[in-house]
């Protein structure tokens, strides 16, 4: 059997709507009528298509005359490496305390911020001569992840972001020249 | 010649976004936090929607998420039990809180030294950021599991919406049940407006505005599908509401009359926010995007460019998403 189809606008179409909505009309088949029957009371009307057509463009015209506003780019997706938070950015360095800070002396306990200001600065020591020590040595680092690799020490960067290392050997090959990005590392150990 | 809105699309997440948080205005601009539930809350730029970094630890979905004014911390509740206090410049794990059940929200004092959090075990908590040893302060009182929790009146009181239909006024000193509002379905969103103690609120298809200290309310209106989410402006233009039929609608505040429909999402919206400075808002849906849509289509904000008249005859197409995309997923 075949279905002529026709569209119309409903009554409450009104310009303001984005998507003027069609009403789909299915003609009523005469019971058990066969082709010949229906065309002979249906015939095809050569205005309905015409007028179809134009309503159709309007439609068409209405989405996409008003022009989308222009956009520079699309938003940055994330970086499928890293989870993020630039340490070069802006807000970052302005921000982001490097130190610890020190404990409250609230009850104005000078004596004890001396000595934990007096132990803090021992310990830099240490450190910092730590780092010297290291200087061209095999250094062994342990990183997350259970992943230990080997390197000649170079030297660290001011706020210790990052160890540069020469000769890095990793599972996949040595590395002549590396960044080491201190927070992987847990811990590393050397033969003084 | 009208103009087109044009959504940015942010994606990234691989789950339903189900919560958003604009922070305030801070020197570097202000940020945006989604709460996703493939258990990863990301933080963006909030005028461009440029992806800053993700908060990984979550070991379940994220259902709240928020931001301190200064966005320098953010908090997450998630469904591992667990509410999360992050570092937003480093990106680190700053505190884990244990709760009994999932927590469904978070919120900031304005000093962010205190952190209220509730969830399905229908308790409020506020844990002292400060003295974190120390055991939260719990308030009792709702019969189901609570939705959402915000500080009110200047952080004096708390404002909470639980599935048991009912939301609740609390004043923090006492501990006590101020006031409550009962509806006949579940509210699926609350938001509150400190400039102007407005509170919205959405169940069913209407959109309700309260006055947030008295519980009164100020006006409804009604949108033609249910409504998971709405926000209102900043200066009280406009407001905007997303719901079950994937449509962004704005609303006129003064008359309640339904200005624009946008299409664009894929899915249910989950959450929508004005950002704070009005000029665009977000919204968070069930196809894994955020979309940032313009409140003066046209205007030259963030990624978005005027074009003059006299360019409008030139083919704008070329200008549009002129750089291929950076990252393919």
């Amino acid at each position: 059997m075949w279905f002529g189809i026709s569209w119309s606008l409903p009554k409450s179409f009104t310009l303001k709507k984005q998507f003027p909505v069609y009403v789909l009309h299915f003609p009523v088949c005469p019971s058990g009528g066969d082709n010949a029957s229906f065309l002979d009371t249906n015939p095809p009307k050569k205005k309905t298509n015409r007028t179809f057509a134009v309503r159709k463009e309007l439609c068409w015209k209405k989405q996409h005359m008003a022009t989308p506003v222009p956009v520079l780019r699309l938003p940055k997706g994330p970086d499928p490496n890293s989870r993020g938070f630039d340490p070069n950015s802006p807000r970052y360095i302005a921000l982001c305390r490097t130190t610890v800070a020190t404990t409250e002396a609230a009850g104005g306990d000078e004596e004890e911020l001396q000595q934990e200001q007096h132990a803090r600065s021992v310990l830099r020591e240490r450190f910092l001569r730590c780092l010297l020590a290291m200087n061209n040595k095999k250094v062994r680092f342990n990183m997350h992840e259970n992943v230990t690799v080997e390197a000649t020490f170079g030297s660290s960067d001011i706020d210790v972001l990052n160890f540069q290392v020469s000769d890095l050997h990793t599972p996949i090959g040595v590395q002549k020249e590396a960044l080491i990005r201190s927070q992987d590392v847990i811990s590393f150990t050397f033969d003084a | 010649m009208a103009m087109r809105q044009t959504p940015l699309t942010c994606s990234g997440h691989t789950r339903p976004v189900v919560d958003l948080a604009f922070s305030g205005i801070t020197p570097f601009g202000y940020f945006l936090i989604s709460a996703c539930k493939d258990g990863k809350p990301m933080l963006r730029q909030g005028d461009t929607g440029d992806w800053i970094g993700t908060f990984l630890g979550h070991k379940g979905a994220v259902w709240g998420a928020t931001l301190n004014m200064d966005a320098t911390k953010a908090a997450t509740a998630a469904a591992d039990f667990t509410a999360k206090v992050w570092d937003s410049v480093s990106g680190d794990e700053v505190l884990s809180l244990a709760h009994k059940h999932i927590v469904k929200s978070v919120n900031f004092t304005q000093d962010s030294n205190h952190l209220l959090t509730a969830g399905n075990d229908k308790l409020l908590r506020i844990f002292d950021l400060s003295n974190t040893d120390a055991a939260p302060q719990e308030i009792a009182g709702h019969g189901a599991a609570i939705k959402k929790a915000l500080w009110c009146n200047d952080d004096k009181q708390i404002l909470s919406a639980a599935d048991d239909k009912t939301i609740r006024l609390w004043d923090r000193t006492s501990m006590e049940e101020v006031k409550t509002l009962t509806f006949n379905t579940s509210v699926s969103s609350m938001e509150y407006m400190a400039d102007g103690e407005i509170l919205v609120i959405t169940y069913g298809k209407t959109i309700a505005f309260y006055n947030a200290l008295s519980l009164e309310l100020i006006k409804t209106a009604e949108a033609p599908a249910p409504i998971n989410s709405a926000s209102l402006h900043p200066e009280k233009d406009f407001f905007v509401a997303g719901g079950e039929d994937f449509k962004l609608y704005k609303f006129d505040y003064g008359t309640q009359e339904e200005l624009e429909s946008y299409k664009g999402h894929f899915g249910p919206v989950h959450c929508v926010r004005f950002s704070p400075d009005g000029e665009l808002y977000a919204s968070g849906s069930e196809d894994g995007t955020l979309r940032l849509w313009q409140t003066a289509v046209g205007k030259t904000y963030g990624l978005w460019k005027c074009v003059l008249p006299e360019d409008l005859g030139a083919d704008t197409s070329e200008q549009m998403y002129g750089s291929t995309p950076e990252i393919k997923a």
